[in-house]
């Protein structure tokens, strides 16, 4: 068992050789609360990462943290983002904002909450192409409208001058995604963009997503709490619990041989056909400030001894060949997976 | 068998905008016409997507919302033609669990006062015998009889949505409506939800309305499903034959568009997608809802509304539905599901 500290972020996929963007050590305060802590991960060129956890696990503050993101209160009190030769937690605000649209670009889960409602579509994806491209009026617009038009809106030209309400929550997750492409970005983090949708719309949103990946080569963070949309989507999969990773690895070694019981606990806890109940994690998860020493999941982890709850925080080491588990215990439990 | 709950032909039109005199110039069949029984001690399961009318056909139940035409019967007795009085005693009897526990428990209210709402509003118990029945139902839901004293900010999504439960359940009703009572929470609190609400249904034979848009879920947890469609049932039947082996064109689409928790068997590369959303057009067509979306549409469907017939797995409201064909004939992707 090698363990892993400096290099926790090292690629784990073979074959995929370009690291575009490397998360080291992020860490993020909000009022003197640790809520991410040393989180480490790297998104090669053309593939998606998935980040998996529950509501408090601090994904989406990961996920903004890379863009420089912190709301008021936050602060980002470690760590490094690199991305084309630069540090992101190091950039100046005006460097940010250049970045920002340009090459990381970023949708949402309530798309129609992020469209301002008394605007036409079209006047809001073509403000964004001037503001990045730094193109006139009517080019912006003929720009906007063929973005449109790729995001697979029917008639697009004529839907530019409609307003979100006449959207539907998938449509107005396509404008969001044509405007996150204006510029051509290189990294796309998706925070739950198909969560607030349903099924039939979320199939063909994901669909969509995976289509323009592959047309512009596009690097995915992919935020969700739904292991069926991680499945489908990821190539690699980054697992959160109480604000640091506990596992990481390619999305085959995830779902089919967990190295962690939280990993295990979540794939338990999907309605199986047959089973008839559902199996259920006990206690709730830790509030950031609430975390508890060793493990933070040995409360609740079936497998716990008393070694797991030591005052030292377990590390992340490879369990296996290009899988890290953050659990004292990986190498001894034989955890399950989906067949 | 004694059905707890029937509901004949209910319909349901909302005016979503007014003009300048207050007439109505766009309004929303949101039900259109559903009828349904529910057993004692049953989960019926109602799948559908956003505007399918699940929700109001849920609040129609439980008389949230009147009718515009319809009925809804509680253990036999047409709820329409009662007086105050007697509504209220029937009213004890349907209770409902909402989505967002964080809205429909009031803030400032102790969870015990809650709790024993409804105590207070439909049983005739002194405060004493309230107190008692609250700590009882808290227990009963997996909390401290002390908790009572407790206010909502204090829990969990899920212990709030347990603290909901134990609400619904104060009055002893023969029936719960449950609209999406776990869509709002993280996986490892839902689990508790569910496993709740089946003790519940095993141990005091109570019945459940299970709405949600979630397929696994329903097949997890329901009996029997129904399956609606812009305001009508398309689909209905014993839930794990009929997400097995879908029967209604729409059924099978939803089911198709159920991402799996499983790399090895990604569901959703490939196969037919639904183009548009259901929320596009409105309009009560003369023929099929789902004419406009459907794969195997044909002229007929159209220009007649196809009847519920019945299927192998219950029934169906398709034209190419026949005995125990499916409208659809099984793939080889469809594998992919069992």
């Amino acid at each position: 068992m090698l363990a892993r500290t400096a290099g926790e972020g090292a690629p784990l996929l073979q074959g995929s050789d370009e690291a575009l963007l490397r998360v080291e050590g992020l860490t993020v305060d909000f009022g003197g609360v640790r809520v991410v802590d040393d989180v480490s991960f790297e998104l090669m060129r053309g593939r998606t990462l998935g980040l998996v956890g529950e509501s408090g696990s601090g994904k989406s503050v990961t996920a903004r943290a890379i863009l420089g993101l912190v709301a008021t209160g936050g602060r980002i009190a470690a760590g490094s983002v690199h991305f084309q030769n630069r540090d992101l937690v190091r950039a100046t605000r005006h460097e940010l904002r250049e970045i920002r649209g340009r090459d990381i670009a970023m949708i949402f889960q309530e798309p129609r909450r992020a469209l301002d409602p008394s605007f036409k579509i079209g006047t809001q994806i073509a403000a964004v192409a001037r503001r990045h491209l730094g193109l006139g009026k009517a080019q912006a617009w003929k720009h906007a409208t063929q973005l449109l038009s790729e995001m697979r809106i029917p008639q697009a030209a004529l839907r530019m001058h409609d307003y979100p309400h006449q959207f539907s929550g998938g449509m107005c997750q396509r404008v969001m995604l044509a405007m996150a492409l204006v510029a051509s970005p290189k990294v796309l983090i998706a925070d739950e963009p198909t969560t607030a949708l349903d099924v039939s719309v979320q199939a063909r949103i994901l669909e969509l997503i995976r289509e323009i990946q592959v047309e512009r080569d596009l690097s995915v963070l992919f935020i969700s709490h739904d292991l069926g949309v991680i499945a489908e989507m990821c190539d690699e999969v980054a697992v959160m619990y109480a604000g640091h990773l506990v596992e990481r690895a390619a999305v085959e070694s995830i779902f089919g041989h967990p190295r962690h019981p939280y990993t295990q606990a979540l794939l338990d806890s999907l309605p199986q056909r047959g089973v008839g109940r559902f199996h259920q994690i006990r206690g709730t998860i830790p509030m950031p400030g609430e975390w508890p020493s060793g493990c933070r999941f040995a409360p609740r982890c079936d497998f716990a001894e008393p070694r797991c709850s030591a005052p030292e925080r377990v590390a992340l080491v490879e369990a296996a060949d290009r899988h890290l588990a953050r659990c004292v215990r990986t190498a001894e439990l034989d955890l399950e997976g989906v067949e | 068998m004694t059905t707890v709950l029937e509901a004949r032909s209910l319909a349901k039109t909302f005016v979503s905008s007014r003009d300048l005199l207050g007439r109505p110039i766009r309004k929303v069949q949101a039900v259109k016409d559903v009828s349904l029984q529910i057993e004692r001690g049953e989960i019926l399961g109602v799948l559908g997507e956003t505007g399918a009318g699940k929700s109001t056909v849920g609040r129609l139940l439980v008389r949230l919302e009147e009718p515009d035409a319809g009925s809804v019967l509680v253990d036999g007795v047409d709820v329409g033609s009662l007086d105050k009085s007697a509504r209220r005693a029937l009213k004890a009897k349907v209770r409902m669990v909402f989505q967002d526990p964080f809205t429909s428990l009031s803030p400032r209210m102790s969870v015990g006062d809650s709790v024993a709402e409804p105590l207070r509003l439909l049983a005739e118990l002194d405060r004493r015998a309230r107190a008692v029945k609250v700590a009882g139902l808290l227990e009963s839901v997996g909390l401290r009889a002390e908790d009572a004293r407790r206010y909502p900010a204090e829990f969990s999504g899920g212990q709030l949505q347990r603290i909901a439960i134990a609400r619904a359940i104060a009055t002893n009703p023969s029936v719960v409506v449950c609209d999406e009572p776990v869509a709002s929470l993280d996986m490892s609190m839902r689990a508790q939800v569910i496993n709740l609400l089946r003790d519940l249904q095993a141990e005091r034979g109570l019945a459940l309305v299970f709405i949600s848009h979630d397929l696994s879920l329903v097949e997890l947890i329901a009996g029997r499903v129904l399956v609606m469609y812009r305001g009508r049932v398309v689909e209905s039947g014993t839930a794990s034959a009929i997400l097995a082996a879908p029967q209604h064109p729409y059924t099978r689409a939803l089911v198709d568009a159920v991402p799996i928790p499983n790399p090895k068997r990604r569901a959703l590369r490939g196969g037919a997608r639904l183009e548009r959303s259901a929320d596009d057009e409105q309009h009560d067509l003369p023929g099929c809802d789902f004419a406009d979306r459907c794969p195997l549409v044909m002229d007929i469907c159209r220009v007649a509304r196809p009847d519920p017939r019945p299927t192998a797995t219950g029934d169906a409201a398709c034209h190419l539905v026949e005995g125990d064909r499916p409208a659809q004939p099984v793939v080889d992707g469809a594998a992919a599901q069992s």
